[in-house]
């Protein structure tokens, strides 16, 4: 199994500051790759938004290079992953929730992280933030902490009624702003010829299923490039869409 | 390959930590132990060890081909019949851990017991390291306490399995075989070097680091920052350079 991986951040047409933050590495353990990507969209005014996401990424980054090797030394690894990364969630809530109450602000994030390795993904997703899995459909594998899709969940609105929205940016659930948050963490099996996309609403609000198979069918893609390039090609699409917010998405194809 | 062992006797007034390096025209070994015993010669026992495993890997060497499973097993098992043999001589309870990495052709592999470590790096990144047979590396796999918590940790000394103690069968732990990669690295410690310093500080001395002797002295010199004011434990490292430290960082994002 192999990957290869791209990513880009926009800070989009209108917005000043790009409060979004990325991370996406791989690990080479010899038998296998492990490959970690997560993307965190900052919420709050000034810089505070961007502090919240940074701080998320800082320390999803910092776990996956020296703790992580530990926890796939342990034999199984996963159990131990599994709590690991679930507790890891609670320390970055409340690392933003006690950096808020020490500085008088109010910041917080969405924070959607995926971990792939040999068959298997793990995830952790709060907020309104996604993954979408592309192989030959596409399915959303998370689903938004929003206020809209809660509606919609209900039955009191289409999807259509809730994409043009005014609510949309109303999120139910995000990283720093209560002293205890509850993530949704959940694992799978991965198969050869899959992409994988990660991405803040500001890229999803203003791409459909075709296009996302389109561009990211695992067919169409065959090297680093086309994944630089067609992220590229879709944050440019979207900016001419008349999106405002920051754009961000990382993209790893697995085959 | 190149190689650097630092070893100094810290606060204490022994230094009862070994290590010892045999190289020959196809393989080599590194070996480092870590005496227990307080005044009962648990140098002793550590040098033993040490000496016991270069000799062997020598004469293996001359004697023709080298399996490195049976060599390592021959380490711990010669290794625990000797020190039992020696306990009764003198009438003492000296006991170590032990560390063994070989290689030999283009394969490697090593083994351990107790709570002295083996990291591997590739390509400048952190790839594994042992898993201690400690008390608290235990409640880490319970997920009782975080990996972090194990330095500091009150049990810390207690072991789970030593060379030398009172058991039937002698329970080491080896590694899968790996193949030769010129872009490994490999440090050896002891448990008074890994408490002062941590694996994102071995990374980026490792980093800024052109030979094994820059990389533990940029090391050394974390290790006794941290120790300041604490009655340190003697402290032994192998820094070990598998070829010319290629370093091709393969990750995008800020971290």
């Amino acid at each position: 199994m192999r990957y290869i991986y791209s990513c880009q951040t926009d800070v989009g047409a209108v917005r000043e500051n790009n409060q979004d933050s990325l991370v996406v590495k791989s690990l080479n353990l010899g038998k296998h790759m492990v490959v970690f990507a997560a993307v965190c969209d900052g919420v709050g005014g000034l810089s505070h938004g961007e502090r919240a996401s940074r701080t998320s990424v800082e320390m999803l980054s910092s776990w996956f290079d020296y703790e992580l090797p530990q926890i796939l030394e342990q034999s199984p690894a996963e159990p131990v992953l599994r709590y690991r990364f679930r507790q890891l969630l609670s320390e970055i809530n409340r690392e933003i929730y006690n950096g808020n109450l020490r500085s008088g602000v109010s910041s917080a994030t969405t924070l959607t992280a995926l971990l792939l390795w040999d068959y298997h993904y793990l995830a952790g997703h709060v907020g309104d933030s996604r993954i979408y899995k592309i192989d030959y459909d596409v399915q959303q594998l998370t689903r938004d902490h929003s206020w809209v899709a809660q509606e919609v969940a209900m039955g009191r609105m289409t999807a259509h009624q809730a994409a043009i929205d005014t609510r949309q940016n109303i999120i139910l659930k995000c990283m720093g702003a209560e002293p205890e948050v509850e993530p949704d963490v959940f694992e799978g099996r991965i198969r050869e010829k899959t992409v994988f996309v990660l991405c803040t609403d500001g890229f999803w609000h203003h791409v459909d299923a075709r296009e996302w198979i389109r561009q990211f069918s695992p067919a169409v893609i065959k090297e680093e490039k086309h994944l630089a390039e067609n992220l590229y090609f879709m944050a440019e699409q979207v900016k001419q869409r008349g999106e405002s917010d920051n754009i961000t998405a990382i993209a790893i194809d697995v085959f | 390959m190149e190689y650097y062992v630092l070893s100094q006797t810290g606060g204490r007034e022994i230094n009862e930590d070994c290590a010892g390096v045999a190289e020959t025209d196809q393989g080599f070994c590194c070996i480092l132990a870590d005496g227990l015993g307080g005044h009962d010669h648990g140098e002793v026992a550590s040098a033993l060890v040490t000496d016991l495993g270069t000799t062997l890997f020598q004469e293996t060497c001359q004697a023709g081909t080298v399996r490195l499973q049976d060599y390592l097993e021959q380490c711990f098992q010669k290794g625990q019949e000797e020190l039992v043999a020696l306990q009764k001589e003198k009438e003492s309870e000296m006991k170590t851990t032990l560390v063994v990495l070989a290689a030999f052709g283009n394969q490697i592999q090593w083994g351990h017991v107790g709570d002295s470590r083996l990291y591997q790096f590739r390509n400048g990144r952190l790839v594994r390291r042992t898993l201690d047979h400690s008390v608290p590396q235990m409640l880490v796999m319970t997920g009782e306490i975080r990996e972090r918590d194990i330095r500091g940790h009150e049990d810390r000394n207690r072991l789970l399995r030593v060379m030398g103690a009172d058991e039937k069968r002698l329970r080491y732990e080896l590694s899968e075989p790996e193949v030769w990669d010129e872009h490994q690295a490999y440090l050896l410690c002891t448990d008074g070097f890994w408490e002062l310093i941590e694996e994102k500080q071995m990374v980026q001395a490792l980093n800024v680091s052109e030979t094994p002797r820059q990389w533990l002295e940029h090391m050394e010199q974390e290790v006794l920052k941290n120790g300041q004011g604490k009655n340190m434990d003697n402290y032994t490292a192998v820094g070990i350079f598998l070829g010319t430290e290629v370093r091709r960082k393969k990750f995008f994002g800020l971290f």
